[in-house]
């Protein structure tokens, strides 16, 4: 009876610090982004700055110019071109966006696509100010339909707003072979 | 009597510990946000032997986007070893009444825009505490920056200028830029 007394609470606290241990969140769930999700069309807030899904159509070529020289790019899946609004920012930022596919992987910007106009790895967005950015991914065709935009600030993002953006129902109506990509 | 003395000795533990954890966590923040502020003169300011002074602020409005303004202001600072000791860095940044941040616009379109607001017609760079050449001992150094603001939220400006070895204290500017109209 008194050996049970004593070997009962080291059970006993052995498995509540096992079940502590198999439940502990890893690093990365512990310290991701703090996600806030809208509909297409619908303002999504973050702690910064807020955006809105304002567009998206598919090419299989893009062209554009930079530094005044014309560039065009081809791909073997399909470029993927989505323009966002950002409205309501409260400090200049930079925005990275990722593309999260149906099956769940995620695709960041193509760097292919740095330089081309409006994309958001040239622009800044500042307080008061309404602005529209735009991202560029090259992903395959099936990963397109029921994807969501996930835009978060540049760089290290912990514990910070990520904004996800679901897209509309279906295919972007619009396909162009050969688009250009004006400002 | 017994238990009373566990109690507060696993609540002193557990006090220790928190400060312990929490006192690098304080600090790393406390070295990025500007809790501060020093009221600096527009004819010139001193922290941590740094001496500052503003030497021009102006706001182009252009005709065809009358709705917002680049603001340039361009800083003059005496630098010395002790002061690049103390400061380790430079972050310059325009806060509004409403609690907005404008960061310093850094895409190649600043340079222009600098260059044509600017009295010598150069743009010196933004604020760093380091020249290009060889650190000399007691040094004059400029730094231009160039922000993009809303024209109606040019009232009550102010510009904070800090480093990782001054933060959470800035010096805060008042500023009231000449307004300079483009066809």
């Amino acid at each position: 009876m008194i050996r049970a007394r004593h070997i009962l609470p080291i059970l006993l606290g052995a498995c509540i610090l096992g079940a502590m241990m198999a439940t502990t969140p890893g690093f990365d769930r512990a310290f991701r982004p703090l996600r806030t999700t809208a509909p297409s069309g619908d303002l999504a807030q973050g702690r910064l700055h807020a955006a809105r899904f304002a567009g998206w159509q598919t090419a299989d070529n893009i062209a554009f110019d930079v530094y005044g020289a014309p560039v065009t790019r081809s791909t073997q899946g399909i470029f993927l071109i989505v323009d966002v609004d950002i409205l309501n920012a409260s400090e200049s930022i930079r925005l990275a966006a990722t593309w999260q596919g149906r099956s769940g992987r995620r695709y960041v910007q193509t760097a292919r696509a740095d330089g081309a106009p409006g994309t958001f790895d040239v622009r800044q967005f500042h307080p008061g100010i309404d602005d529209k950015g735009r991202a560029v991914f090259e992903l395959p065709k099936d990963e397109i339909e029921g994807g969501t935009l996930l835009l978060a600030r540049k760089g290290l993002n912990i514990l910070d707003s990520e904004l996800a953006l679901i897209s509309p129902q279906g295919m972007p109506a619009q396909h162009t072979t050969q688009l250009r990509l004006a400002p | 009597m017994k238990q009373l003395r566990w109690l507060v000795s696993a609540g002193a533990l557990f006090a220790v510990l928190v400060a312990v954890e929490g006192w690098p966590a304080l600090r790393d923040l406390s070295m990025n946000r500007e809790w501060r502020t020093v009221e600096a003169s527009t004819n010139g300011a001193s922290m941590n032997g740094l001496r500052l002074n503003m030497q021009t602020q102006v706001a182009a409005i252009s005709a065809q986007k009358p709705d917002r303004a680049a603001v340039f202001v361009r800083l003059q600072m005496l630098v010395t070893p002790s002061a690049r000791e103390a400061w380790k860095d430079c972050r310059v940044s325009l806060r509004g009444p409403a609690g907005q941040i404008w960061m310093p616009v850094t895409n190649t379109s600043a340079d222009g825009a600098i260059k044509l607001l600017s009295p010598d017609g150069k743009n010196h760079g933004l604020c760093r505490l380091f020249s290009r050449g060889e650190p000399e001992d007691t040094e004059t150094i400029q730094a231009d920056q160039l922000f993009l603001l809303p024209t109606d939220s040019m009232q009550e400006l102010r510009l904070h200028v800090s480093g990782i070895g001054t933060r959470p204290h800035t010096l805060s500017f008042a500023i009231t830029p000449t307004v300079r109209k483009f066809p």
